[in-house]
């Protein structure tokens, strides 16, 4: 990586090159950060695949960007350093996104920032800094998947779509989504996905399948609500405009009126009602658009994270003693397993930074640790605490503002701990990942 | 995994018949951890399994009237750790069995599963490597990937002892009590149980194959001890050094003293010229840096290893200011 500035700080060049190898496959780019965080008239980047034969590889939370990220935020930090500015000053002096910027200022705040990275703090071997790092995703939306809601003349309401859960949580918010539309307790829809038999649902990669999905099923159950206003029109005796849906009951806006919402089912003259939704493009016509702020809101999801560490400079032991994440991704659909997804980001990228490492044997390329108790994660002792805060943005661009979030929590994190890292240890830096007590040693060596 | 008969020993005795009468084929079982684990990777295959585990009795902690500790073989880990009679007189042992592996391990962990363990060297784990210890030509980590393996007699097989709890318990100047062959027990000192990599490439424990661990007596005199380890996570980690300290003092002067390496050796490494240094001195600081400065004497690093030689001076340094120096942590 190499980059230039001028005297204030601004990015003149940004440059990177890179080897990397997905064993027999392709897919080992690292450049994306490069091109999408800072603004920089001037860019290169040269990425090499090196096909190897020790296995395959497969794509894996945010391909090839925290891998990115350590390397262009370490070099932003050494850049900090060599202008004397501090490290967020000098991302705030080249950064445009909106979000991110916000973000910076309540991060360093809240975190203390300013006080603890005037100087590493010793105490006897162990030597404590702090680094942070810079996040990006990409606003992603898979068109043409869709949703089916039903409702029943039972009053039962099922919501259809071919969509897997791997984790997140998309099954709860295709539930919430309806559930709010129709003015229902979550526990009245029942929620049917994971089946090629079913509605198309979007892959589950990007960090797509929410920002996809959602707004389809809001559109699936308001086609719904508008029909069961229909047909509540005359026994409520008012114009189906007026109807709302909330709480188990459908009134009339004055509350004039009113009937459950199962006895409402149970006039319908048909078995069902139905409504479906399939996703469109929300980014239709925003080239245009005028506004650059807006566009970059509409691209790109914003991140950043500071971390502390404690270095024991005698063991080149590293622990993460704190990290604070603060993160967009658009309107938070369900809090709880929004902030599961932000500590599952930042703990892989705490495997990343510290531990993660395929160890491959130099003559036969056989893998050496192809199991979990060499290869290693993290486990309970080594999570800090992850303070979360979440940064809504409203951008209207579809009916519910979802974004996506799996992928852009961890991508700053191990290039965080690495700036923390350099930080403890006075500007010398561990290069490569994971760092290992014995890189870490080599580092304080020299 | 290979088709076994399993027998569950209910004595001694039935024990080392079951294993006589399987022959070659035949191994003891105590919880299995590694045992199992070497069966499902193809690394044994025996035909009878022992379980010993089933033997009334040979999971007690016992303090016997001269004041001796006997564990017995079969005494879990987690046992080990929370019995407050260790915790008082042997504070190193209690700590290496407390922070061994993980909890769900340690539970079902046996001290003479522990003790017996085979090598975790990677290359000996793997099917695909021929290695000496599992009777091939070469030893792999010569000129592999070494980062974890041996600083000291490592010029054949570059394995390291497994044994957390053999650690402590060396330092203690432990006994094996090891019933032989013809059924009678005998006891030996701890560290003559294990056997160096110079001498023989293929076990790493001096027991015939029907020769079982009953107990590990602790009857030594009262020494004052830690034990530490220093590991990539705190959670569920082979330590990359791990070391105990136990002296003994007299007037004021340091009448005995040991420091035992783990995972430096295929067997529980003494550091005797740092052992040497502290006798006769108060253990004061500048005796204490000349005692860690000979920790590592003789080591001779693998290509990927040195660092294992500063993380274990500076182990050795923290346990001598914790023996000597009780304000500190």
């Amino acid at each position: 990586v190499r980059l230039a500035a001028d005297p204030g700080g601004r990015l003149q060049a940004i440059e990177v090159k890179s080897w990397g190898s997905a064993g027999v496959g392709t897919g080992a780019g690292v450049a994306g950060p490069f091109h999408v965080i800072y603004d920089c008239p001037n860019r290169r980047s040269e990425e090499h695949d090196v096909f190897t034969n020790a296995g395959p590889a497969a794509a894996f939370r945010a391909p090839g960007h925290p891998q990115g990220a350590f390397a262009l935020e370490s070099a932003m930090d050494e850049l900090a350093d060599a202008l004397g500015r501090d490290p967020i000053d000098l991302r705030l002096a080249n950064d445009r996104h909106p979000t991110r910027r916000l973000q910076w200022a309540l991060a360093r705040d809240r975190f203390g920032w300013d006080a603890l990275r005037a100087a590493p703090r010793r105490d006897g071997a162990l030597v404590r800094g702090v680094g942070a790092a810079s996040s990006v995703w990409y606003n992603i939306v898979e068109q043409g998947v869709g949703a089916t809601v039903e409702v029943h003349g039972d009053g039962s309401v099922v919501v259809l779509s071919g969509v897997q859960d791997i984790g997140g949580g998309i099954r709860t918010v295709i539930g919430q989504v309806a559930a709010e539309v129709l003015g229902l307790d979550m526990g009245r829809i029942e929620v049917r996905i994971g089946s090629s038999q079913l509605p198309l649902g979007p892959g589950s990669g990007g960090s797509k399948t929410t920002a996809s999905l959602a707004p389809v099923v809001h559109q699936a159950a308001d086609q719904v609500r508008r029909k069961l206003a229909r047909l509540a029109a005359p026994i409520l005796g008012v114009p189906e405009d007026r109807i709302v849906f909330e709480g188990g009951v459908a009134r009339a806006d004055d509350s004039s009126t009113r009937i459950a919402f199962a006895e409402l089912c149970s006039r319908m003259r048909q078995e069902k009602l139905t409504g479906h939704g399939e996703r469109t493009d929300d980014l239709a016509g925003l080239g245009a658009q005028a506004d650059p702020d807006l566009a970059l809101l509409a691209q790109f999801i914003a991140g950043v994270q500071l971390v502390e560490v404690a270095v024991d400079t005698e063991t080149g032991v590293v622990r993460v003693e704190r990290v604070l994440a603060v993160q967009d991704c658009g309107r938070v659909m369900n809090p709880l397993a929004a902030r599961g997804q932000v500590n599952g980001g930042v703990i892989q990228g705490i495997g990343y930074a510290l531990y993660e490492e395929r160890i491959l044997d130099r003559r036969t390329g056989l893998m050496l640790n192809p199991n979990l108790e060499g290869y290693r994660v993290p486990g309970l002792r080594e999570v800090p605490p992850i303070d979360v805060v979440f940064t809504p943005v409203w951008s209207g661009l579809n009916s519910t503002g979802a974004m996506g979030l799996g992928e852009p929590v961890t991508v700053p994190t191990a290039a965080a701990i690495g700036n923390a890292v350099a930080h403890a240890l006075g500007g010398k830096r561990v290069r490569s990942l994971p760092m290992t007590p014995e890189r870490v040693l080599q580092a304080i060596r020299g | 995994v290979n088709a076994f008969e399993y027998v569950r020993a209910t004595s001694w005795e039935e024990a080392q018949r079951a294993l006589a009468e399987g022959g070659p084929g035949a191994l003891a079982k105590a919880s299995g951890i590694d045992l199992i684990d070497r069966m499902k990777e193809g690394l044994d295959a025996p035909g009878r399994l022992v379980s010993t585990l089933s033997i009334p009795g040979s999971d007690a902690i016992e303090v016997g009237k001269s004041g001796a500790v006997v564990v017995g073989a079969n005494a879990t880990l987690t046992a080990m750790a929370e019995a407050a009679e260790l915790a008082r007189r042997f504070p190193a042992l209690v700590e290496a069995a407390g922070t061994a592996a993980n909890p769900n391990v340690r539970n079902g962990a046996t001290l003479a599963g522990n003790l017996c363990q085979r090598p975790r060297c990677h290359y000996y784990r793997s099917l695909l490597h021929p290695c000496l210890r599992k009777g091939g030509g070469t030893c792999y980590a010569q000129a592999g990937e070494n980062a974890t393996h041996a600083l000291f007699d490592n010029r054949g097989c570059a394995a390291v002892t497994a044994s957390s709890m053999a650690i402590p318990l060396v330092a203690l100047g432990a006994k094996a009590r090891v019933r032989g062959a013809d059924g009678v027990s005998r006891e030996l000192p701890l560290a003559d149980l294990f056997v160096p990599a110079s001498e023989d490439l293929r076990r790493e424990v001096r027991l015939g194959p029907t020769e079982l661990i009953e107990a590990v007596v602790l009857d030594g005199p009262e020494l004052r001890s830690a034990y530490g380890k220093v590991r990539p996570r705190e959670s569920f980690d082979w330590p990359i050094v791990e070391a105990a300290v136990a002296v003994r003092s007299e007037g004021g002067r340091v009448a005995d003293a040991r420091i035992v390496l783990g995972a430096v050796a295929m067997v529980p490494w003494r550091a005797k010229d740092a052992e040497a240094a502290l006798v006769g001195t108060s253990g004061d600081a500048d005796t204490r840096a000349l005692a860690v400065a000979r920790a590592l004497a003789g080591a001779e690093p693998l290509s990927g290893n040195g660092h294992k030689v500063d993380i274990a001076r500076a182990l050795v340094g923290r346990l001598l200011t914790r023996v000597f120096d009780r304000r500190s942590p």
